[in-house]
């Protein structure tokens, strides 16, 4: 009932931002107000889920676990971030002539739905409903990566629905292979597409088949995750959309994904009696994701780019975490809580620098440091827990990956390692040649007075959280407490 | 034989005929008319089904089969390109007398695989149109295939649409239909997907003069 009520929040939210007479100030009010009471409600209601206080449940429809609980309050969490940004953004935005405001209309009926849709992905226990959700995400950001219009927002956009279409297209085709295992050990049209019945019925059920529907699941979701080679519509949609949605691509969308697809390898797993072989398919294509965007991240020459490829790179290295088994998947998580904050505070930031310096090019933006300190030393630090220097959370999970791996799969865990290392070089040159090199004639030269606004208090916010849960991880005192949420994805 | 038997043996015929045809012709009259005999023919097989199994859940899925993919998808891709002055010649990597050929093998391929797939196990069948499942496997190769062989925005549309048409071929063979509210759920998120493809490919149209794919190459690293 409870979800109900928030799904009508968000629903009522896009729909009132439809209302012809509302200003753009109105709109952005009304986008702003949305989030904060979806956060709170979310948070009132997935809290004493996630730590424990109240009993995992499931209905046909639904199932809240510890983990889907904390996958809720991640999306609602940045979700309220990307708004409160998005306020001081879009005004900014429309002041300038940029958009119009018609486009903050578009803007603020699609985030909710997008919202909406990752939620219900989260939290549906039916794969069919799972499936229109995910595919949702993709058709209510469509017209967001085509946002401003431009030849290259177009091709962007056009990638991102062909493929991403596809691969959700090929994850149903798995899903009905899912449900044929299912109704070959007897489950009825409406059980087969129940996950809850899935599971029960798991070890009965043909390994045969099982691996064929997992290969087209893999292909399909991982499409939408962004592993290598599945990747390409990634850093193209990611950097054209305005940087709060971006934000929310990066931070939180492909971590829905991604834990969609793991409810799946539980059910695999259950057939098969073990994890080996679905892991296989974390470890290869989690590596190929590390490894690749290692190597354009050297020659990257934008920074929405750059931040997008880095996605691509920490989606592999949550990959090679899933395939590294039950000690990964604690890391895993700790990762994902990690990545989702550093991601998007970057995103912010990048905004803030595109706004004040009015292109995403490297050679045209320089001695950030100086012109813009605010943003410079927000960005500089989130950079840092993005590369997982401590006290960032990701240390620990690439600590994990190295401790763990060199012990089962030492030729992965040196190649991940070094990708991993490449890629915090390419971040840290291109990223002190941003901060410190002098301005260049070719670039804007006079930049407004930096002042503090409402996404520099996002920016501090979001790395204060990530700070204490990065000690909280390293101190040792988190991990019994990831380790049971992460406890409650894992089938074996 | 029965009239049943006559029935969706028609069906099955003009489903694989049409789905053969998009891959092949190069004018988008021909190949929205293509795309729309192939619906026509799913929505027909689930009608058969709907008889074979006392299935009446499935009659309302087959309208919405022929209403939906027949009739409004086509009708919305015609006018979006009229509106934007798009040419009715479409391009590809193929030239069309290899088409037939090509679009052949891609479907035979589909089917080889699919028999030698645990998916049809001896003895395991479980009542439906069993010649429907390694088709439908077919039907979504020949659509990825086609998705990539093409050069234009509104032949890729289609091949996604024709991809679709597979997998629900195939929920229909292997599951005798999936829950009506998720059936809708599906057929809403395809039309929708459909619509918003039109539409880009309206404002790549209008803002590059051509819906060659090959002009959308910007973005580069």
């Amino acid at each position: 009932m409870s979800l109900f009520l928030l799904i009508g929040i968000l629903l009522l939210s896009s729909l009132a931002c439809l209302l012809p007479q509302m200003s753009g100030r109105e709109l952005r009010v009304a986008g702003l107000v949305a989030s904060l009471v979806t956060f709170t409600g979310v948070a009132w209601l997935m809290s004493p889920v996630l730590l424990g206080l109240a009993p995992d449940w499931q209905t046909s429809w639904w199932e809240v676990t510890r983990f889907s609980a904390l996958m809720g309050l991640l999306v609602v969490w940045l979700y309220a971030c990307a708004m409160v940004v998005s306020f001081h953004y879009l005004a900014v935005e429309e002041r300038k002539g940029i958009i119009s405001p018609r486009q903050v209309r578009l803007y603020m009926v699609s985030v909710p739905v997008f919202v909406l849709s990752m939620l219900v992905a989260i939290f549906a226990n039916n794969v069919g409903l799972l499936w229109v959700a995910l595919e949702a995400t993709t058709l209510s950001t469509t017209l967001l990566v085509s946002f401003y219009g431009k030849k290259s927002s177009m091709e962007a956009a056009w990638k991102y629905i062909v493929l991403c279409s596809t691969g959700i297209a090929l994850g149903l085709f798995g899903i009905l292979v899912l449900g044929y295992a299912g109704s070959q050990v007897g489950l009825h049209e409406a059980e087969a597409f129940r996950l809850g019945r899935l599971m029960e019925v798991a070890p009965l059920m043909n390994p045969g088949i099982v691996m064929w529907a997992f290969v087209f699941l893999f292909i399909g979701f991982g499409t939408k995750i962004g592993f290598v080679p599945m990747h390409t519509w990634l850093p193209d949609a990611h950097s054209k959309t305005p940087s709060p949605v971006s934000a929310l691509l990066s931070g939180i969308l492909l971590n829905v994904a991604f834990f969609t697809l793991l409810r799946f390898k539980s059910i695999v797993d259950q057939t098969l009696g073990a994890d080996d072989w679905t892991n296989q398919f974390f470890l290869i294509f989690g590596l190929l994701s590390v490894l690749l965007p290692a190597f354009i991240l050297l020659i990257q020459r934008n920074y929405k780019r750059m931040l997008a490829y880095h996605s691509v790179e920490h989606m592999g290295i949550m990959g090679v975490l899933v395939g590294l088994g039950p000690v990964g998947m604690v890391g895993f998580t700790v990762h994902m809580i990690g990545h989702a904050l550093a991601k998007s505070t970057l995103f912010f930031g990048a905004g803030e620098l595109l706004q004040r310096f009015e292109s995403t090019k490297f050679h045209l933006v320089h001695d950030v440091m100086h012109r813009a300190p605010r943003t410079g030393f927000l960005f500089l630090i989130a950079a840092l827990f993005l590369i997982g220097v401590p006290p960032s959370g990701l240390f620990l999970s690439e600590y994990v990956l190295v401790g763990e791996g060199l012990g089962t799969n030492p030729v992965f865990t040196i190649a991940a390692l070094l990708g991993i290392t490449m890629a915090g070089l390419g971040l840290s040159r291109h990223l002190f040649e941003l901060l410190y090199h002098p301005v260049v004639p070719e670039e804007k030269q006079d930049a407004p007075v930096e002042t503090w606004n409402l996404t520099h208090t996002v920016m501090t916010v979001q790395l204060t959280v990530a700070l204490v849960f990065g000690v909280w991880m390293l101190s040792g005192q988190g991990w019994p407490v990831v380790s049971l949420i992460s406890a409650s994805l894992s089938s074996l | 034989m029965t009239t049943y038997s006559l029935f969706t043996l028609l069906m099955l015929g003009l489903f694989v005929t049409g789905t053969l045809a998009s891959f092949t012709v190069m004018r988008l009259p021909s190949l929205l008319r293509s795309y729309a005999f192939s619906s026509v023919a799913l929505g027909g097989l689930a009608l058969a089904l709907a008889y074979e199994k006392q299935a009446v859940h499935l009659i309302p899925v087959a309208v919405a089969v022929v209403a939906i993919k027949a009739f409004l998808v086509p009708f919305v891709i015609r006018r979006m390109s009229e509106r934007s002055g798009a040419s009715l010649r479409l391009s590809s990597s193929l030239r069309s007398s290899a088409s037939w050929f090509v679009g052949g093998l891609v479907f035979a391929s589909g089917i080889f695989l699919a028999l030698r797939s645990p998916l049809l196990l001896p003895g395991e069948g479980i009542g439906q149109i069993l010649e429907l499942l390694p088709i439908s496997v077919g039907v979504i190769l020949v659509g990825l295939v086609m998705m990539i062989l093409r050069r234009d925005l509104l032949s890729q549309i289609v091949g996604f649409l024709v991809l679709e048409n597979g997998i629900a071929a195939f929920s229909l063979s292997a599951l005798g239909g999936i829950p009506v509210a998720i059936e809708f759920g599906v057929y809403s998120a395809v039309l929708i997907g459909a619509i918003l493809m039109a539409t880009l490919s309206q404002r790549v149209q209008e803002l590059l003069g051509t819906h060659d794919t090959s002009h959308l190459s910007e973005l580069t690293d």
